[in-house]
């Protein structure tokens, strides 16, 4: 099980401003709603480990170092599902 | 990481989120100390991030998404899409040069003051049209029935845009467009630029980046437009960084930016004729070094975040020490950069103290420490529109969102659009 209250707390402070409040992307920042989990997770661990992926990985790596192994898989599945 | 079951995760959250719903009330009203009493309605919702609004006196309200194309919604909530986006389908027409990417595409549209007689509007987009791309101010007529626009007319058709991406933050090709449109009361059309993550841009005598643009309808340089020697005429200011707000106080018709900060210092600034913001992110320059891809704009630490304070000395918005004479802003968001995006002036005695004040919209971004701070600041002048006098948060009656623009309604209402899909109408009283 994951912990929705921390998911929530970690969209809010880091995805929400540049994602949106349903991940369903703003501006140049991509769509997370209607992504798999573990693509998600996947992308998050090569930020975490400074790994530029995109034009916006500067912002994602900030965000992504952050993170635990337990965050990541909370944050995963929350944006790929909590919007549905 | 391991030793999570995707499937498994997703039946507990699904349940879990069912219990506990997220709803949203479609009316609310909020009060408290030194802040207006709002009501809020959505006007419009689902949209792909709208950018900009424009309005007549009885309601009508053209808008624009950013990879779609120009709409206009009537007084009876009819929306007709008139301009699409390359091919985007459902449009009346389509610009076939019209693109986006990163942060181009549809920005900024006005009503021409004249409308009534010349069916006259005014809309700035990317376009593949020239290769570099560039960005162009279009002028079209709009039927009778509001039911298609024609006669595009690109009055402006050389505002830089940046082809490819760099080692920058938000550096994907697409990047600073600025992208205001806007008319002041005198009948003047402003445009405001950016400067595409090129360091040459911003003081560059000719090239149309970094500016705020005065012009006629045809595209022309206003005639009292007072650039130094050498500059294109149809320059009133420059040395700008991504001008996305403009706004022109209701006495005494003073045009006034709302600009974004580059990791520090949003800034407001009251603009003088052929001024200089003092912008200049050359490399080489004030004492710097090399900076990647010859931009200097995030350095000395774009990775990483840094004091705000001392990334400003490094590599400052208004850099007063080579530029003496630049424009000093009136206000810098308290040293942060957070998105400061459009701008617009309360006009009603319904607003009571916020009468004639500026209101800025935020988008929020949150890197290295900086507050996200999505929000609607409103920003009071001095009796002598020369200084700000007070900045105070709008208590909003909805969910704040990455706010691109902020336009007065005819019914006095403020109207401001978020990128996550929402234009809303915030009315004071309630």
């Amino acid at each position: 099980m994951i912990d929705v209250d921390a998911a929530q707390d970690i969209f809010r402070k880091s995805c929400r401003a540049c994602h949106g409040n349903k991940a369903q992307g703003a501006s140049s920042y991509p769509a997370l709603a209607d992504l798999d989990p573990a693509y998600i997770a996947t992308q998050l661990e090569r930020y975490r480990a400074g790994e530029k992926i995109g034009p916006n990985s500067i912002l994602m790596i900030s965000h992504a170092k952050r993170l635990s192994d337990e965050d990541i898989v909370n944050i995963s599945v929350y944006v790929a599902t909590a919007f549905d | 990481m391991s030793g999570y079951t995707t499937h498994s995760k997703l039946s507990v959250i699904a349940s879990l989120l069912a219990a506990t719903a997220i709803s949203s009330s479609p009316l609310l009203a909020q009060s408290g100390m030194n802040t207006t009493s709002l009501t809020h309605e959505v006007v419009l919702d689902g949209l792909e991030n709208p950018w900009d609004m424009a309005f007549l006196d009885d309601g009508t309200m053209l808008f624009t998404e950013k990879c779609k194309g120009l709409s206009v919604r009537m007084p009876d909530g009819t929306v007709t899409a008139l301009y699409g986006v390359a091919d985007t389908v459902g449009y009346a027409a389509n610009g076939a040069d019209l693109f986006c990417e990163g942060q181009a595409g549809m920005m900024g549209v006005a009503f021409d003051p004249d409308f009534a007689d010349n069916r006259r509007i005014y809309v700035y987009s990317t376009s593949n049209m020239s290769d570099p791309h560039t960005n162009r101010l279009m002028r079209f007529t709009v039927s009778d029935d509001f039911a298609s626009v024609s006669d595009r007319t690109d009055i402006i058709d050389d505002v830089p845009y940046k082809m490819a991406a760099s080692d920058h933050p938000f550096g994907g090709p697409g990047a600073h467009n600025g992208g205001r449109v806007r008319f002041s009361a005198d009948g003047a059309l402003w445009l405001t630029t950016g400067d595409t993550h090129n360091g040459e841009v911003p003081q560059s005598p000719t090239m149309m980046g970094s500016k705020v643009i005065r012009i006629d309808t045809d595209g022309n340089a206003h005639a009292d437009n007072s650039p130094p020697e050498g500059f294109d005429a149809r320059t009133y200011t420059y040395g700008h960084r991504n001008v996305q707000g403009i706004a022109f106080h209701p006495e005494t018709g003073q045009a006034i930016t709302a600009e974004h900060g580059p990791w520090h210092s949003d800034e407001i600034t009251i603009l003088e004729n052929g001024g200089n913001a003092g912008w200049d992110p050359r490399p080489n320059v004030a004492g710097r070094g090399d900076c990647p891809d010859n931009y200097c704009g995030y350095s000395p630490n774009q990775e990483e975040g840094m004091n705000r304070y001392e990334r400003a000395a490094f590599m400052p918005m208004t850099d007063f020490d080579t530029y003496p004479d630049a424009m000093p802003p009136v206000w810098n968001n308290n040293g942060w950069s957070q998105g400061m995006s459009s701008a617009a002036f309360l006009e009603g005695d319904a607003w009571g103290d916020w009468n004639d004040a500026m209101v800025v919209g935020i988008m929020g971004i949150g890197f290295g420490g900086t507050p996200i701070g999505q929000r609607l600041d409103v920003i009071q002048f001095n009796e002598d529109v020369a200084d700000v006098e007070d900045v105070t948060e709008m208590t909003l009656p909805m969910e704040s969102g990455r706010f691109r623009s902020v336009v007065m309604g005819p019914d006095g209402s403020l109207y401001t659009s978020i990128d996550e899909g929402t234009i809303y109408k915030l009315t004071p009283g309630g």
